[in-house]
Order: structure tokens, then sequence, then C-alpha cells
């Protein structure tokens, strides 16, 4: 929507850096299955978003409607699994990020029957949805606390399948959906639904600064900002270049990483210690310290980058039990220290 | 206006004091010179000539500030579809031509102008999201008329966070007539005193000094939003640049957005430096009507007589923070005003609250304990207005319509298309040969302009569903007789029951009553964050007003079952009412009315528990029960695990 406008650079945000964190292991290992931001209105969390999208590097992608990998060999749309035709030529695209509305309709999501093509030939001819947009970058619901239930229970399918099959309307279709969930939303305007939570690798909190000296400089940068967008972006471009080449190299990296098994042993160690349910905690927790490494320029992960992303990999994984009052954050706090001793240390 | 207008409208009760409707006026005014960076206005007025007038005064300033042809100015209606803001097809023109016809979506029309969204409070969140997003991204501004009632759930917080001023119309008499409205619209003084220079002023930075004091100022009100500050740091900013008269030598006209740049870059580097007084208005008019806490409460006169202090020590700070999760208890936590090294913002809040008629900010602050509740409670809250009870389309269905249902054109249309040739080729050999019978007479070989054809089986019909959400309705006796022994158990299965609704999407609700009377201590919620703060501030001790409770709880319910909800009431209580509604202490007398009450609550709600909490089944307990036509379930040494199950076994 804001296409023509230019968008607030990432690297002129202020603070906030366990959501700037986040939102770059996750665009760097989009297998670490995104990211929900919760906090306060108000905080600069699309804006965030909006300026993650903007500072990726572009894809090289086929020209189908799902921006097919050229080189790749599964997780292609129907047209470019044919071996026989030669496939389209491909190009660099931007990453997509497609916004996912509160109001949308299933038809919107998932796509339907094309009706212009209909109507001109009688063909039927499926329409490709968000979903197919969103293939191979990013999909963002703000306020996704607030979504529908029938529209959660969509995207529950689809985010677990990495395509979307759809079996309506004599239409017939299975296409890739592989996208990096990103989600924001206030928690105390409504609770989200445990199945989708899970779907979510990272889950970071943000809240407004509390320093003073903080706020004055969000509220500078966006007057800034506001005043004259395209100088604005002109004086961080530098900034956004860098870190654009910083993401390149922690991708290419990330195959490479060690990870010594003393320290998968401890990451197993918390994840028992807090019981969260399942191997898909242990696995995003794994996958987002080697993110963090790997964008901090290393080749070994080390007991800080855990420690640095446990919170957000675990808090939302933790059963719950109503009746203790110690929110999720502090819990996973008292379980490292238990596990991997003082973090001072 | 000029002062002798302000002095006839309402008499000045001293020279210090200014006219809050003057005060509004002057930031509307301001508004109007950049309507799009302001985001907009939330505006609570009655529907009437009042708010219709002072509409058309902001169009005329907006127009006047743009130098003649305004920003565009559309209605928009709350039950608008969201998909109609976006581009798509026109069904019906697409139809008539039997080719397709795109229709051009809402916000592609809006963009660049005011948009006065109609019956704010309605708006469903699947509107409000891309409404916020336009606003966000400036492509529109939006008037949002609210006209909630004040114990209904206003709009969306999603919205009110954007719009920049807020302004309160609901106390006609305080306002200006309707002829001075119509003066104003007639002889806006932008043009009468600036013909020329009446342009848009610059947004240029901020001098640190204003920016740091709205920080400071907004970190004393307890907002986090940050948008707050940015909001009003831009009227400061617009305030103090038209103290200077900035002039401008390039006539803007049109769109606000571009002349707003034009006339920026051109006076781009002087920062402007708010004085008090544009900081003042600042204050006034973004941050106060947005605040959770009313700071410098030193003159106690402003407090209700009538309620006893220490009554209110329970009452957390924390409680009027309904943003803030934990109150952090770092340096920058608004209550404590040593993290201020400078007390130079204290004086700023003061002088701009101080300003205000006395009454005014009594009256404010009382809104807001008000506000904090409803926010705890929305959200999820929300839905009972706007998702549940009434029913929402969630796809199509193939189906004739009956009853109430619609039918859904598009998906009808989709169910038809595939079939033209065949049919039309199917209906011309009807003709030919003469022996149509479903066919229409028709002469014409089929073109592409012949008409669609539909068969009773290509109808769909909106798939619709009624939610019929559950809330919970706890009825907690917080009174001294129960309160200590059973109040923290209480709590234990009031989260218990939460978890548990949370998995199925239900709600709950408290209302407590002790001492004087009820509280709604927790407005419909899923949320578990608001229920355990909720919870926490529960205080206890006092008399037993069981009737204030039950009337309190049986409002509750009829408004949820308004909403189309099914209600369960649990009432934890030793049943031994010792207060009557009109707060007469009387054994007699209260369980009489405490009896009445449950009868007239009874009806209310589809399941009902009464636990009752003494240590022996207590015979008041069991009438109250019996009166209440409720299960009733001695409960002595009631455990949280043990009430919830035996709500669990009512309700099934």
């Amino acid at each position: 929507m804001t296409r023509s406008r230019p968008v607030f650079p990432f690297t002129a945000l202020v603070g906030q850096r366990e959501m700037q964190r986040g939102l770059l292991i996750a665009a760097i290992d989009p297998l670490v299955g995104g990211v929900l931001i919760l906090g306060d209105r108000g905080t600069g969390k699309s804006t965030a978003v909006r300026a993650l999208a903007a500072v990726l590097p572009p894809i090289r992608a086929v020209a189908c409607a799902y921006r097919c990998e050229p080189r790749a060999t599964a997780g292609l749309c129907e047209r470019c699994t044919g071996k026989s035709r030669a496939r389209p030529a491909a190009s660099d695209v931007p990453v997509p990020v497609v916004d996912l509305p509160l109001g949308a309709t299933e038809d919107r999501i998932l796509g339907a029957l094309d009706l212009e093509r209909l109507m001109v030939s009688g063909e039927k001819v499926y329409e490709p949805g968000l979903l197919a947009r969103a293939n191979r970058g990013f999909l963002y619901i703000d306020e996704v606390n607030l979504l529908e239930d029938h529209l959660v229970d969509l995207l529950i399918d689809v985010a677990a399948s990495g395509e979307n099959r759809i079996e309506r309307e004599s239409l017939s279709v299975v296409h890739p959906a592989r996208f990096v969930l990103v989600g924001s939303g206030n928690p105390e305007e409504g609770e989200l639904r445990p199945q989708l939570l899970d779907r979510f690798g990272l889950a970071v909190e943000v809240r407004t600064p509390q320093d003073l000296d903080q706020r004055v400089e969000v509220v500078r940068r966006r007057e800034a900002f506001e005043r004259d967008p395209e100088a604005f972006c002109a004086a961080h471009a530098r900034d956004e270049a860098a870190l654009r080449a910083q993401l390149v190299a922690a991708r290419r990296a990330l195959d490479k990483m060690v990870f010594d098994d003393a320290l998968l042993r401890q990451a197993a160690a918390l994840c028992q210690q807090l019981g969260t349910d399942g191997l898909r905690g242990e696995l995003a927790l794994m996958r987002a310290a080697k993110a963090a490494a790997a964008l901090d320029g290393r080749r070994v992960v080390t007991r800080d980058h855990l420690i640095e992303v446990a919170p957000m990999a675990l808090r939302h994984r933790l059963r719950r039990d109503p009746l203790d009052e110690t929110d999720s954050s502090s819990r996973v706090a008292r379980a490292i220290e238990q596990v991997l001793g003082s973090v001072a240390a | 206006m000029s002062s002798s207008d302000s002095a006839r409208m309402r008499p000045s009760p001293g020279a210090a004091h200014i006219d809050p409707v003057d005060d509004a006026l002057r930031a509307l005014e301001l508004f109007s010179r950049a309507p799009l960076s302001f985001g907009g206005l939330h505006l609570r007025a009655w529907h009437g000539p009042r708010r219709q007038a002072l509409l058309g005064w902001l169009r005329r300033a907006c127009e006047n500030a743009a130098g003649g042809a305004g920003p565009g100015w559309y209605a928009l209606a709350h039950h608008t579809e969201p998909d109609q803001l976006e581009t798509g097809t026109d069904l019906a023109e697409s139809l008539r031509l039997g080719r397709p016809v795109a229709r051009p979506g809402l916000l592609e029309r809006f963009t660049g102008s005011v948009v006065v969204l109609q019956r704010g409070e309605r708006v469903s969140r699947g509107l409000a999201a891309p409404l916020a997003a336009a606003v966000d991204s400036r492509r529109i501004a939006l008037i949002l008329l609210d006209e909630s009632l004040p114990d209904e759930e206003g709009p969306p917080e999603m919205l009110l966070d954007r719009l920049a001023l807020s302004l309160d119309m609901r106390d006609e008499s305080a306002w200006r007539s309707l002829d001075a409205l119509a003066e104003l619209a007639r002889a806006p003084r932008a043009t009468a005193e600036r013909p020329a220079a009446n342009r848009f002023l610059p947004p240029a930075p901020s001098g640190d000094r204003g920016l740091l004091e709205l920080c400071r100022a907004a970190m004393l009100f307890g907002i986090n939003s940050m948008r707050r500050v940015e909001q009003a740091s831009m009227l400061a900013r617009m305030s103090a640049a038209e103290a200077m008269r900035v002039p401008s030598g390039e006539a803007v006209v049109g769109e606000a957005m571009v002349s707003e740049a034009a006339v920026g870059k051109a006076v781009a580097g002087e920062p402007v430096e708010p004085r008090a007084n544009d900081l003042s208005l600042a204050i006034r008019q973004v941050l106060l009507p947005r605040a959770r806490v009313i700071p410098m409460m030193a003159d106690a006169e402003e407090h209700d007589p009538l309620e006893p202090p220490p009554s209110e020590e329970p009452e957390p700070p924390a409680d009027l923070e309904p943003q803030n999760a934990e109150p952090p208890p770092d340096p920058g936590d608004p209550q404590d005003p040593s993290s201020l090294p400078d007390g130079s913002t204290d004086r700023l809040v003061e002088a701009a609250l101080s300003a205000l008629p006395p009454g005014l900010l009594a009256m404010i602050a009382s809104q807001i304990g008000a506000r904090a509740a409803a926010a705890r409670g929305s959200g999820s809250g929300r839905e009972s207005a706007k998702g549940r009870g009434r029913a929402r389309s969630v796809g199509a269905r193939r189906g004739r319509p009956r009853g109430q249902e619609r039918v859904h054109l598009l998906a009808t249309l989709r169910a038809a298309l595939p079939w033209q040739r065949l049919r039309q080729a199917s209906a011309q050999r009807a003709r030919d040969t003469g022996e149509g019978l479903a066919s229409q007479p028709s002469s014409s070989r089929p073109t592409a302009r012949e008409p669609v054809r539909f068969h009773p089986d290509d109808l769909h019909v909106h798939r619709e569903r009624r939610r019929r959400g559950s809330t919970t309705v706890f009825v907690v006796d917080a009174s001294g007789s129960t309160a200590l022994q059973r109040l923290a158990e209480a709590k234990g299965a009031v989260e218990l029951l939460l978890a548990d609704c949370y998995v199925r999407r239900d709600r709950v609700a408290l209302v407590s009553f002790r001492g004087a009377g009820a509280e709604l201590l927790l407005p419909p919620t899923r949320s578990l964050v608001a229920a355990r703060r909720a919870l926490t501030a529960l205080p206890g001790g006092g008399g037993s007003p069981i009737a204030a409770g039950f009337e309190l709880a049986a409002r509750v319910a009829a408004q949820l079952d308004r909403a189309g909800d099914d209600v369960t009431v649990v009432v934890l209580t030793d049943g031994r009412a010792n207060l009557s509604r009109d707060g007469l202490p009387g054994r007699e007398r209260a369980a009489d009315e405490a009896r009445r009450v449950a009868r007239e609550l009874s009806p209310l709600a589809t399941h009902r528990v009464l636990i009752d909490t003494s240590v022996r089944p207590e015979p008041a307990a069991q009438a109250l029960a019996a009166a209440l036509a409720a299960r009733y379930v001695p409960m002595p040494f009631a455990r949280a695990r043990a009430i919830r199950d035996s709500i669990a076994a009512a309700t099934r």
C-alpha cells in the first residue's frame, strides 16, 4: 500500500534490539519459522517489518506467479515442475512482503477462479491469492491476535505444509506457499490461538523505550523522515547497503556454522528444563542461534548466542499454568541461569 | 472566535483560564492546515445540527487552508465491506455488459482526502485495519464520528491511536451555539486575518527542548504510544510556526502532502522551537485526552469527598495503565517523579492543565478510570458488538437462499460462467427445435451481449457464522465475612476457567461487591493478561451488599445477552447480605432485597451456579440459590480446581 512512499530505513530504528535481531534472524534463515512481535501500540512494530522488507537482498526468481527458484528441484509450482518445457527466464525480484489484512476474504487469501477469464472465454483458470504472492517471501499480519478464526485455520494448514491446496468451486490446485510468517499484535487486546502461536518460530517482545533520550530520538527521526522521506533514506543508504551485505554473508555462512556438541546438549537441557512441548522449540532454538552467530559474522555458535535467542525461541512455547503469575520471559530467564549458569559470567 | 465571543458563550471563571472550546477550535484550525499529517480526529458527539455545523466549519477551514480547492471530503459508512476499499470487479456492470468491468477501490478515490467515518464505534476490525494502514501511509485523514454511550465499547483502539486530535462535544451546553458555529464557518479567522500567507505551515524540525518536554509529558500521562508524542510535536510546531507567521511565497493548492513537502523544503533547516503556549496546547489537545494517569493531583479538592481515601489504596496505579503489561520498575516509570531531573516539564504540564476551568480536569480524571476498565475488556471484548451475535459472512455455499440468507453474487457467477457456452448452445438448439422448456424466448444468436444464463443449481448463498459466544460472569463476594478465606480461591478459579475458556475462545467477566457497592472489575474479556491484572487488584473487606452485586451482574448479563452471548453466572458468596442497595445496614432487608434481585438476574443467564463459601452450608445462601434458580454447591474448602469442575458440571 505504501509502494509510492519510501519506507523508513531499518538501520534508522532506535532501540528495540530484540525485535530487530529477531526479524533479521528470521530473514537469514526462513526455516526458523517467522517472528511474532508482541507489544504496545505505537512502538513501531509495523514500521520495523516494512523496513526489513526494504533492506532484504533481492531473490532470483522465475517469471511465474509463484516466483519459483530457478535452480530448485523441489517446492516448485506445477508449471515449473514440468520437465519437458524450458522454464521461463529468471530475474532478480524484490522479496515479496505481503500484507494479510484482517478483513481479507477466504477467496483473496487462497485464490479463486479468475472471473475475468471465465467471462471472456469461459476458461476455468485459478487466480492466485495472497498466499501465492507471499511464496518465498514474507506474509505479514498486523493485529494477528484479532484475526478471525476461520482465517487462522487457513493459515495454520498452509504454514505447516508450505503448500496451498485448494479444492473448491470445481478447482483443484496445489501450489507452493513457503513464506516467513510475521505477525504483530498487542496481547492486551486478545490472545492468539495456541495452534497459530506454535507456528511462529520466534516471539519477541517490544516495549516503548523508557529511556527519555531514546524516546526523543525516536520522534526526532520520525519527524525527519516525515519531512523529507527521500533525503532521510538517502542519508541511511550506506548503512542499509552494509546491512544488506551482512545479511547476504550470513545466509551464505549458514550451512557451515559450527555448533559444538556440548552446547547442543545445553540447548536441549534448556528445553527440557522449561518443558517445552515437542521438538519444535529445540529446532527453533538451534536454528536461531546459528543465524544469530552468522549475523555477527562468526563461524562458531557461542553460549552468548544461545542465551540471546533462547527467550525469543522459547517464551511462547511454555506450557501455560494460569496460576503461575510469573510471565514467560522471566521463566525462560530463570531456566537459562539454571542451565547455562549466570548470564553475566 | 474573538475573546468577546468566548465571553458571551461561557462565563470565564478567571482570566487565567482558557475556554476549552476555544482551545479545541484552535487545534482544529491547525489540523485543517495539514489534515493528512495529523492522521485525523476522533469526534465524540451526538448526531445533530451542532455536529453538522462543526464539520461544515472544519471543511471550510480545510478548503481555506489549501487556498480554495481543499482536500476531498468523503463520507464512509461503518458497514462498508472491507473489500470495497480495494479495486475489484464491478459485478453488476460486468453482468450487464457481459465483460469484466473494474470497480475502483474506495481508497483510490479517497487518496489525499478527508474521510468521515460514520458511527465509528460500530466499525469492524476488518474495515478498521485497512483504514489504519491508509492513515499510517498518509493516504487519508480520518474523522471518526463516535456516538457510543459512556458504558458502551468505543471505536477500535487500532484507529484511535492514529488520530492526533480528540474532541468531545457530547456536553452540548458547553459548546458553541449553532449560530456561533455558523458564523465561524462564514468567516473563518484564517482568511480574515491572513488572506495571502494562509498556506501550509512548514513541518520544520522541532527544537530539542520542545521534543524533550513532550516526551516527558507523555511519560507523566502514562502514554506509551510514541505516535502520540509525534502528533503532539506536530501540533506544537504548527502552532509555533503560525505564531511566527512564516510567510510562504508559494501558493500551494491541492493535496496536503505535496504542499507540505514543498513548503517544508523551502523553509527547512530552521528548527521551530515551540513556546510554552504551543506545548501547552499540544499537551491539552493531544496528550490529555488519551492520558492514563493524570499527574499532579495536588489540589485535593478535586477528589470526590464521598470516597474515603483508604479505599483507594488497594488500587495500584498500574490499574490505570492497561497498556503496560507490568509497571516497569525502571527509572522511566511515570509514577516516579525523581526520574525527571528537571522540574520544568512538571511545571509545563501543570500550567497546561491549570489553564483549564476548574472541574473539567476532575471530570476527565474520572473518565480515565472508566476508560481503563473498558480497555481491559476491549479487544476480544469488543467482539460482543462487532463479531459475536451478529452474523458475518465467511464464504459461500451452494444452495438457494432461505429465510434471511443472502445470495452470494460472486460465487453464483463463478458457478454459472463455465457453463455459458453449453447453455447458450442448448438454448439455441431449444429455440431452433421449438421445444425449449426452461429457455427464455430470445431471437438473437449467442453473442458477447448474451445475458448470463443461470440455473438454480448455480445459486450460492453467504455462509454465515452467527457466533454464539459464551461468557462466564463471576460475581464474587469480597466482603469481610468472606474475603480473606475465599477470595484467593475465587481468583484461582477465575484464572483456571479463563485458561479453559481461552482454549474454547470463551470469555470471562468479573463483578465484585463489598463495602458500599459493586464494581465491574473485569469487563468481558478473553485476555489472560487483563484478567490477571484485574484479579491482583481485587480488594477485600467491608460490608456485603449482595443486591448491588447482583444488580450489576444483571446489567452485564443483559448486555451480553443482547449481543447474543450465552451467559453463565457464577456467584461466590456466603449469602449473608447485610447492606441493602441504598447502602443502609440491616440483614433482614438486605437479604430480602438480594433474593428479589436474584430473581431478576435469573432469567438473564443460561446457567447459574452459586458456590456457598461459608464453613457450614448456610441457609441464607441456599435461599439465595433458590431465588436465583441456581445450582447450589457448598464448598467449605473451596479449591480453585474444585470450583472450576463444578462450574463445568453445571454448564454441561
